[in-house]
């Protein structure tokens, strides 16, 4: 059930009315019937990879609890703690493993070994790489006494299952989400108009922006050679069109959580704003980031054996270098884990060996990039400054997109040599933007799209200064937030694309 | 109080949104054929219906069919009709009191190996039907599933329209719009009949470009296609109809092409055809059509025919049906 289908705001328009009329205390049960319905639209089979993950986690941290409780050998406590956890994790990782990068593997193996090895035909089930997270996350914050195991089956069945955000997140935390899935509420007028507000924003997001940027994208990305001077307009499109879907999308789920009365975690702050890499992924998808430096990051950079190689860095290249190597050696294999996380193919591998790479290698130089500064007597708190950093991230970020759009690694870089060598923005114009291939409204449709890319410029400018956007709509007269409200809402049948030309969310394909 | 403030508030709003929104509607929706044939089928007896895609709807006159079987009968057939649609067609005329006694469901293979796609022709059939429990079911199976943009703002995917939006306002204030008249749709590339035939006439640039048809490949059958031809089978037999389906030739260079996409196609509807106790006739593998398949007869490479083309095949397939009374398989 796509979130723009008729289908879905009917659904939703049916949970939350009967949420606010059945009596509280079975409203949170009332959230699990309607996340099983919605995941069940999908394909009642899927079912099954839902309630593997569900029990599994729940049967861990229940485990978990059982042997702290009951054994007061702490040494006894670690040891059999570390066996649940690790199964637990074997579990949940290997059913992902499985479904999501089995053909990819076999794919690989005929290559370098010329064997000729059938693929599988696996169907992925919708959210599992977002699930997986939110679930294996429980177990580890169980494990390190961050969280107590939840008691009630069902109750935990709807954190992994809520609905809204099961297709593509955000990835939320137990002890941030948990109490707000199961705490009774009260129908709330101006919370129900402000989750209203942000899932039009949100729309518009998806249908001004992304959608009409999908057109020009999907064009240049499916046709490199026709438009190869057009490689330049087909990442900026796609970066325009990656953030409006996904933060868009973002903002539909949470808009739609509100309505419950529930507010899940950010994810996305503003990121081509961003100062530097690391600021960016501390900008976008955050719920990803959190979760791989408290999953990953930390625990291989305190490990063991990252401390003896830190030793080992500190003595054969000095204090400095041999402090920052450890941390970029986990950066490295966060970024690696981003990139497979993304999707079964070399391409997502290369997306985050880049960012992992660009991140380990800004560490290493951050002190020359500090005496640099200094003989060059530059303020970093000037606005120039600030403006380039800025940009300089933009455009790092840009190059990763062409990893990450493009079909392959070859034809990303065939794309990235086509951008600096061929330019012909003309050629934009003959860009098909109708079903029938008419180009009669290419240009009108690339004023909407800067349009709406000066709209969402002007609020997140005033965000970065932080304003509150919508605190302030708020106070405005009630005629005024009418307005905004309605010129939304006849935007997105006005200035949107059809899903004819454009598809449906890019990251619920994960 | 303050409550009761909010709630009038969102009444206003509300109101002001259909308001708005039927104003566009009004301003924005074309009057289409789909509106002359759907008034036709709800407000006339037909002896036979006509349902299937654009190759039917420029390729079956009922005019002559009648004319040789002494029949009255309707073109139904709309490019980008599935068969979901064809089903609810043949379900709204039984609902309003105007059951044929003939379906003839003229079966193209690509619908039934692709999903109906949410452009202009998505709502087109949906919008024009009376309120009805065939519209509300047509609108749980088929638009429920759709962008919600289709239900709510019925115009939007005519948005474009915006500049000849005097045109679209006087030609519904005209008498023709009230009388369902036709004249407004002739142009120089086709003349629509009142019978839901389009004749299609010949034009310079015909068949200067060559679209790949959408082939069967074996494993990639739509279910929802299969589904709701099963339905139409069912629907049919419940209420004593008789459902013939029929593939309209396409040029003989085109089956040559993709012979083996054709020929599999042809093995995979006659197997099902006899399965659900369905007449099927694919005049692609069928002595009597053979002469009828140049590609000159046609607009295109993907088989629509010109009109004088269009009558002979109707004429000889309505002979066909008339001496073959009994049900036959390929």
């Amino acid at each position: 059930m796509s979130l723009i289908s008729m289908k879905f705001v009917v659904f939703v328009a049916a949970a939350v009315f009967g949420y606010y009329v059945i009596p509280k205390r079975f409203q949170w049960m009332w959230l699990l019937l309607f996340s099983y319905i919605y995941y069940a639209s999908s394909g009642v089979k899927f079912l099954f990879f839902l309630l593997f993950s569900t029990l599994t986690t729940y049967g861990a941290g229940r485990l978990l609890y059982a042997v702290r409780t009951s054994c007061t050998d702490k040494k006894k406590v670690r040891f059999y703690g570390r066996i649940i956890v690790v199964c637990g994790l074997f579990l949940n990782f290997g059913m992902l493993a499985v479904m999501k990068y089995t053909n990819f593997a076999v794919l690989n193996i005929n290559a370098v070994f010329g064997t000729q090895i059938d693929l599988f035909s696996l169907l992925l089930p919708l959210g599992i790489s977002f699930y997986t997270f939110q679930s294996t996350g429980y177990v580890l914050d169980v494990y390190w006494g961050k969280c107590e195991p939840e008691r009630n089956v069902l109750r935990f069945a709807l954190f992994v299952s809520f609905f809204p955000q099961i297709l593509q997140g955000p990835i939320g935390r137990f002890h941030r989400l948990a109490g707000q899935l199961y705490a009774e509420h009260t129908f709330d007028f101006q919370r129900i108009e402000r989750g209203l507000e942000l899932i039009l924003w949100g729309f518009f997001k998806k249908m001004v922006l992304a959608d009409n940027a999908g057109v020009f994208v999907s064009a240049i990305f499916s046709d490199t050679q026709k438009y190869a001077g057009l490689s330049i307009f087909g990442v900026l499109g796609y970066s325009i069109q990656l953030y409006g879907d996904f933060s868009g999308g973002m903002d539909v789920v949470q808009g739609i959580s509100n309505l419950f009365g529930i507010t899940l975690d950010d994810n996305f702050k503003r990121p081509y704003f961003a100062r530097s890499i690391t600021d960016f992924w501390h900008r976008w998808h955050i719920t990803l980031g959190t979760w791989m430096k408290d999953y990953v990051f930390y625990p291989v950079s305190l490990s063991g054996w990252m401390n003896r190689f830190g030793r080992f860095a500190k003595k054969r290249f000095g204090k400095s270098i041999g402090r920052t190597l450890p941390i970029c050696v986990a950066n490295l294999i966060v970024f690696l884990v981003v990139g497979i996380w993304h999707g079964a193919a070399w391409k997502f591998i290369v997306y985050g060996l880049y960012n992992g790479i660009i991140i380990a290698v800004s560490g290493l130089l951050a002190g020359q990039y500090r005496s640099w500064k200094k003989a060059l007597h530059i303020n970093g708190s000037a606005w120039w400054y600030q403006l380039f950093q800025i940009l300089r991230t933009f455009l790092l970020v840009n190059i990763s997109w062409f990893f990450d759009r493009a079909d392959s690694v070859p034809q990303a870089l065939g794309m990235m040599h086509n951008a600096v060598t061929t330019f012909t923005p003309s050629e934009l114009l003959s860009i098909p933007v109708q079903q029938n291939g008419s180009t009669a409204m290419t240009a009108a449709v690339l004023v909407i799209l800067a349009a709406g890319c000066l709209v969402l410029f002007c609020v997140s400018v005033l965000q970065e200064r932080g304003v509150c956007v919508r605190e302030a709509l708020a106070k405005r007269p009630l005629v005024l937030r009418l307005a905004v409200y309605l010129a939304l809402f006849f935007a997105l049948p006005c200035l949107g694309q059809p899903p004819s030309l454009t598809g449906g969310f890019i990251y619920a394909q994960f | 109080m303050r409550n009761f403030k909010r709630f009038a508030v969102l009444a206003f709003l509300l109101a002001l949104v259909i308001g708005v929104n039927s104003l566009l509607s009004f301003a924005l929706y074309p009057y289409t054929y789909s509106r002359v044939d759907i008034h036709h089928l709800i407000s006339e007896d037909h002896d036979t219906i006509f349902v299937g895609s654009s190759h039917g709807k420029c390729g079956l006159n009922p005019e002559v069919f009648d004319s040789v079987c002494g029949t009255v009968s309707t073109n139904q057939c709309l490019g980008g009709e599935y068969p979901i649609d064809a089903y609810h067609i043949v379900r709204l005329a039984c609902e309003t009191g105007h059951k044929p006694k003939q379906v003839i469901y003229e079966l193209d293979a690509g619908y039934f190996v692709s999903e109906p796609n949410e452009g202009a022709d998505f709502a087109i059939l949906y919008q024009e039907f009376p309120a009805s429990f065939t519209k509300f079911h047509y609108w749980m199976t088929k638009i429920l599933d759709g962008d919600f943009r289709n239900t709510l703002f019925p115009w939007y995917l005519y948005r474009g329209k915006i500049f000849s939006v005097n045109n679209t306002l006087s030609q519904k204030r005209s008498e023709e719009y009230k009388d369902f008249g036709i004249s407004s749709f002739a142009n120089p590339a086709q003349i629509y009949h009142s019978s839901g035939f389009i004749e299609r006439l010949v034009q310079p640039a015909d068949k200067s470009v060559k679209d790949i048809p959408v082939l069967y490949t074996g494993d990639n059958i739509s279910p929802e296609s299969e589904i709701y031809f099963r339905r139409l089978a069912q629907l049919c037999e419940r209420e004593g109809i008789r459902l013939i389906a029929v593939t309209t030739p396409v040029p003989e260079v085109t089956v040559q092409e993709y012979s083996s996409a054709y020929a599999g196609a042809n093995q995979y509807f006659t197997a099902l055809s006899k399965e659900l106790g369905v007449a099927y006739y694919n005049c692609n593998y069928i002595e009597e059509f053979s002469d009828l398949r140049d590609l000159n007869y046609f607009v295109d490479y993907d088989g629509h025919y010109y009109g004088e083309y269009a009558d002979l095949f109707t004429e000889r397939f309505a002979k066909m049906l008339d001496f073959d009374d009994s049900v036959t398989y390929n």
